[in-house]
């Protein structure tokens, strides 16, 4: 399925992937255009996850090809434009929240002082720039997610890729965090994929698409 | 859930995790089988050199009122005789000669009849120098005496007066004088008696003629089948004093026993206590640390474990059915490693002990079980803690736990502190008592052990350990250590030290807790290393002070070789350096002792020379003053002593001067104290300037010749090529292996337990470096596929794991280096007894060291490299687990 009509950032053809026996993507197609912000919902088990992996470049297909025309070309420098929020916070347990925001900039070669800056900014955004300091053990699982959303809002990527972002939020946290995704992404340009169970939530999206039995299908917005 | 189709998955699904588990109890188990190889071993060896040092094994001498007749039948049917050697022995006033010289005469002299057979069946008491092997033979020292050989005419003074000329057909050795002519029947501890310095020996025919008049001692030298005895020497000393006290009832007081094989067992109580001493301080921080690579492996597979019970108990596992599985798959790997550890401890005792060595049936079951019982304690234990603990939490995934960074409980309780004090109090009191660890009183049935004194090193392992568990967490949680370690100085594009340096600050206390742990494992390599060295530089060194050199020329009594008869010496192969030792006899007052004429300026490049020869003083000194003066002498301190002398004092001692070699009054200044020397015994001896004795004696003749070489036993093969008949020969390699330490605990004993415990302590080293990081990488599994998922590379990540693996590494490198000097010094202390002479110093194996820790880092780098990328790797399940 296509979202829109401008520059493609990710066009994801012909994907099947299986786990085990366990047939998770069948054929499936799909073109994340800049600007487009998509809803993927459908049961669990349903492949939303494994869809985003994929598109992430994270999960290679067993078949079926994912191109990425909007972005970098060369791999490494691509990542850096792919914004990932896990269903879980994954965050590293060592390192404070504004270090864990930092992180994935200091990786890409910011310097300490440009890092600190987008961290800050972003822990602003999200409302936990007074909980910069303390680690991950020491936030609850709402502030933890956040965090992590933080931490791809510092990145300003061309591509969001949200798995479950709001699970873990109250109402009010969660359409600020989306809000504060679709800004980022409208900012940059790019383009935001959202999996949830949430019909709320995917109905503030512009598109959505229902993810069934490992095949995409349009879903009754755009 | 049945055990046996979860048996079969875990074989079929993880049958690398099983064998880690299980090599990791084969290596306990061989290990210990191996142990039990070498105390079998040498608990039986202990028994066979202390009686294959005994000349004769018995000295049974007839009383007056006993009937020689009678005591050897008796003798003869005494459980165990292989032989029994009739000796008659009688003093005769004079011993003379005369030559163109003119006459010499000695003191009384010891008349020995020896049946024609004995030199073959006691070939330690008699050594046969020159001339014939049978006939009138002559005492070395008494040619000496009389200037006399092969062909000369002796007088003997006869007992009953006149006189009897007997033609000498050789000249012989009796190497065991002192316990050939001891005084049998004496009480233990009465001291031994000086032997005579003249002694005629002659055929039993002539006996009777030369000593009619004279009190004849008649003895029977009787040598027992020694394969017969039990291996245990307190357990053959044991059975030889009951039969000599069986024979002495026997023969109702008509003959009383000398048991020298009897005194040589009991002494040998003290080597099997060593050796059981060295079993306990050596072998059982290897078993320990044995235990502690089975845990880490089982620790490897813990986070699994704590899911797979709490799924099972989601899934309705009663705990019964859970233990049994748990159960089952322990007994897997215990079996499986005793299996494997069985042949590994056959291969082991094969490489490290001599031949012949084998494992012990007793030690081997005891291996096996101790392998099952390690098993259960590292795989049952934690998991019955998993299946009691309430709620299935070990389920979740989520944000990992973090690692607490405080300071654990036996820290924070100042157990480090309170077991180091401990092991210096206890240290403390052995060194107060002169480090008397083993006594054996002589005579005595019963040996004493001063176990107590191994509590120094028992409380030091788990100290020093403890010590640097908290060093490090301490080190780890400053910012300057923690940079120091990430090396956040090398800050450069994608590097982020600063995260690099808060992850090694967050994860102190583990890190730390490997650290401790590695460095245990090196220490333990390492003290063991150090002090195997120790014992073989002073085992050289004994030897070394045996021979005198590197190969060291002796010439025959009588002969005249002056120092120019070094150069000849000088062109065989290897020589770098020969130096004359004179050797005479002096009369200290009325001791007769060894007198040692020496160039001061020039022996050091032969002979190995210590300051602990010179108490109080260094050889440099004590050589220097003997330079600076011509009639200076160093003197036993037992001498000085004894006859009140002070550095500085006049002495006169008698010396054989002249051509005549008479006894003749030289004066002589005290100028220090000498404690041994090279060549020279172990009681009282004099040493002086050559070149004066030379002067005052008219003699320049050389004793020996201390020759220095690069190969020693070439040169000494070539010498002994050329060598005239009678010059003996020794070199440092060929008397190295005849040369026990001062417990008699033989160097190859020691050598086959240290090649036991150098090659498990690497072997363990390399697993506790290995497995702690492996540990250490398993443990951040996921936040290296979350690094990954972030974006960052490889090399990236690797550097996450280089700055937790460097902290790691470095902390168990000093650690080691720390805890190995540490044990290696209170072993060379407490067990003092085992080195002769005692060590000054610690001597450090820099080869074997350095191998270790090569080897070491070799293995985390391998480990790094393999479990670095096999952990990175961001498979579906694990990206899914995100």
């Amino acid at each position: 399925m296509t979202t829109t009509a401008a520059a493609p950032v990710v066009v994801a053809t012909g994907l099947h992937v299986r786990y085990g026996t366990t047939q998770v993507l069948a054929d499936t197609n799909l073109t994340v255009e800049a600007g487009a912000e998509l809803a993927v919902t459908g049961r669990s088990g349903s492949g939303k996850t494994t869809l985003l992996l994929v598109l992430a470049g994270l999960l290679p297909p067993e078949r079926g090809t994912v191109r990425w025309p909007g972005l970098d070309p060369a791999p490494v420098r691509r990542r850096g434009e792919i914004g990932l929020v896990f269903q879980a916070p994954s965050l590293l347990p060592e390192l404070t929240a504004a270090q864990n925001v930092a992180l994935p900039l200091r990786l890409r070669g910011s310097t300490v002082e440009a890092a600190g800056a987008a961290t800050r900014a972003a822990l602003g955004t999200v409302g936990l720039l007074d909980a910069a300091d303390a680690l991950p053990a020491q936030l609850s699982g709402g502030m933890q997610q956040r965090v992590a959303i933080a931490r791809v809002l510092a990145g300003t990527p061309r591509l969001v890729l949200a798995d479950e972002p709001t699970g873990a939020l109250d109402r009010d946290s969660a359409f600020a965090v989306l809000a504060a995704l679709r800004d980022s992404v409208t900012a940059t340009g790019g383009a935001l994929v959202v999996a949830t169970h949430d019909d709320e939530l995917a109905g503030l999206l512009a598109g959505r698409a229902v993810i069934d039995e490992g095949r995409l299908r349009s879903g009754a917005r755009s | 859930m049945k055990a046996l189709p979860w048996l079969a998955g875990l074989c079929r699904r993880r049958p690398f995790e099983l064998l880690g588990a299980a090599v990791s109890i084969a290596l306990a188990v061989a290990f210990i089988a191996a142990l039990g190889g070498f105390v079998s071993d040498s608990t039986a060896g202990l028994t066979t050199r202390a009686a294959a040092r005994v000349p004769v094994d018995w000295q049974v001498q007839v009383t007056p009122q006993g009937h020689p007749a009678d005591v050897a039948a008796t003798l003869a049917r005494t459980p165990g005789v292989r032989a029994v050697l009739p000796v008659r022995m009688a003093i005769v006033p004079a011993l003379q000669s005369s030559s163109a010289t003119g006459s010499r005469t000695t003191g009384q002299a010891y008349v020995v009849s020896l049946d024609p057979g004995y030199a073959e069946a006691a070939p330690a008491e008699v050594r046969y120098l020159l001339g014939a092997h049978d006939g009138i033979l002559l005492q070395q020292q008494t040619a000496a005496n009389l200037a006399a050989g092969p062909g000369s005419t002796v007088t003997v003074s006869l007992p009953g007066g006149g006189q009897k000329a007997l033609k000498v057909d050789g000249v012989a050795d009796l190497p065991q004088a002192d316990s050939f002519f001891q005084v049998v029947g004496a009480p233990p501890g009465a001291g031994a008696t000086a032997p005579p310095d003249n002694v005629l020996l002659v055929p039993p025919p002539q006996f009777a003629a030369l000593t009619g008049g004279a009190t004849v001692i008649r003895q029977f030298h009787v040598l027992f089948g020694h394969a017969a005895l039990p291996h245990d020497p307190a357990a053959a000393a044991a059975l030889l004093t009951q039969r000599a006290n069986h024979f002495q009832a026997q023969v109702a007081g008509g003959a009383l026993v000398g048991d020298n094989l009897g005194a040589a067992l009991s002494a040998a109580r003290e080597d099997a206590l060593y050796a059981q001493l060295l079993i306990l301080l050596l072998g059982v921080p290897g078993l320990a640390l044995a235990a502690v690579v089975a845990a880490l492996v089982v620790a490897l597979r813990g986070e699994r474990r704590r899911r797979e019970v709490a799924l099972l108990r989601l899934r309705g596992a009663r705990p019964a059915q859970i233990l049994r599985i748990v159960a089952a798959e322990t007994a897997l790997t215990g079996g499986l490693g005793v299996l494997l550890g069985l042949p590994l401890a056959v291969l082991a005792v094969w490489l490290a002990l001599p031949a012949g060595a084998h494992l012990a049936l007793g030690w081997t079951v005891g291996a096996t079980v101790a392998g099952l019982l390690m098993a259960a304690a590292t795989q049952l234990g934690p998991a019955v803690r998993s299946t009691l603990r309430p709620g299935a939490e070990g389920i979740g995934t989520g944000v990992a736990r973090v690692q607490p960074t405080g300071l654990p409980w036996p820290l924070r309780l100042g157990l480090d502190a309170v077991l180091l004090a401990g092991a210096v109090a206890v240290f403390a009191l052995t060194a107060r008592g002169g480090y008397q660890v083993v006594v054996v009183p002589e005579g005595v049935p019963v040996a004493t052990v001063n176990y107590a004194a191994l509590l120094a090193p028992a409380l030091a392992w788990p100290g020093l350990a403890l010590l640097i568990w908290r060093i490090s967490i301490v080190l780890l949680g400053r910012r300057t250590g923690r940079f120091a370690f990430s090396w956040a100085a090398r800050s450069g594009p994608g590097r982020a030290p600063e995260m690099e340096a808060a992850v090694i600050r967050a994860r102190r206390r583990v890190i730390a807790r490997g650290a401790a742990g590695l460095a245990v494992a090196l220490g333990l390599a390492a003290s063991t290393a150090i002090f195997t060295a120790t014992y073989d530089k002073q085992a050289r060194l004994d030897v070394a002070l045996t021979v005198g050199a590197d190969v060291a020329v002796t010439q025959p009594p009588g002969a005249v070789v002056g120092p120019g008869g070094g150069t000849a010496l000088a062109g065989a192969p290897g020589v770098q350096a020969v130096e004359p030792l004179q050797h005479r006899l002096a009369y200290v007052g009325a001791d007769l002792q060894d007198l040692y004429g020496i160039r001061p300026a020039t022996i050091g490049r032969v002979a190995p020379l210590l300051d602990s020869f010179v108490p109080g003083s260094t050889i440099r000194t004590a050589l220097h003053s003997l330079t600076t003066t011509p009639d200076g002498v160093l003197l036993a301190a037992e001498t000085i002593h004894d006859y009140q002398l002070h550095p500085g004092d006049a002495v006169r001692l008698r010396l054989q001067t002249g051509p005549g070699h008479t006894y003749t009054q030289v004066g002589f200044h005290v100028v220090g104290v000498v404690r041994e020397f090279p060549t020279a015994p172990k009681d009282s001896f004099i040493i002086a300037n050559a070149a004066y004795i030379a002067k005052v004696t008219g003699s320049d003749a050389v004793g020996t010749f201390l020759i220095r070489s690069s190969t020693p036993t070439t040169t000494a093969a070539a010498l002994r090529q050329s060598a005239a008949p009678g010059v003996q020969v020794h070199d440092i390699v060929a008397d190295r292996a005849a040369v026990t330490s001062a417990s008699g605990l033989a160097s190859a004993d020691l050598s086959g337990l240290s090649h036991l415990e150098l090659g498990f302590g690497l072997i363990l080293a390399l697993a506790c470096s290995g497995l702690a990081l492996a540990l250490g990488i398993t443990e951040r599994r996921r936040a290296l596929v979350l690094l990954a998922a972030l974006g960052a590379t490889s090399r990236q990540r690797g550097r996450f794991l280089t700055a937790e693996a460097r902290a790691l590494l470095a902390g168990g490198l000093v650690g080691g280096a720390v805890i190995g000097t540490a044990i290696a010094y209170l072993l060379v202390k407490i067990l003092t007894g085992i080195f002769d002479p005692a060590p000054t110093g610690l001597t450090i194996p820099a080869q074997y060291l350095s191998a270790l820790v090569l080897s070491v880092l070799a293995a985390s780098a391998a480990v790094l490299v393999v479990f670095g990328r096999l952990a990175g790797r961001a498979g579906p399940s694990q990206l899914r687990d995100l």
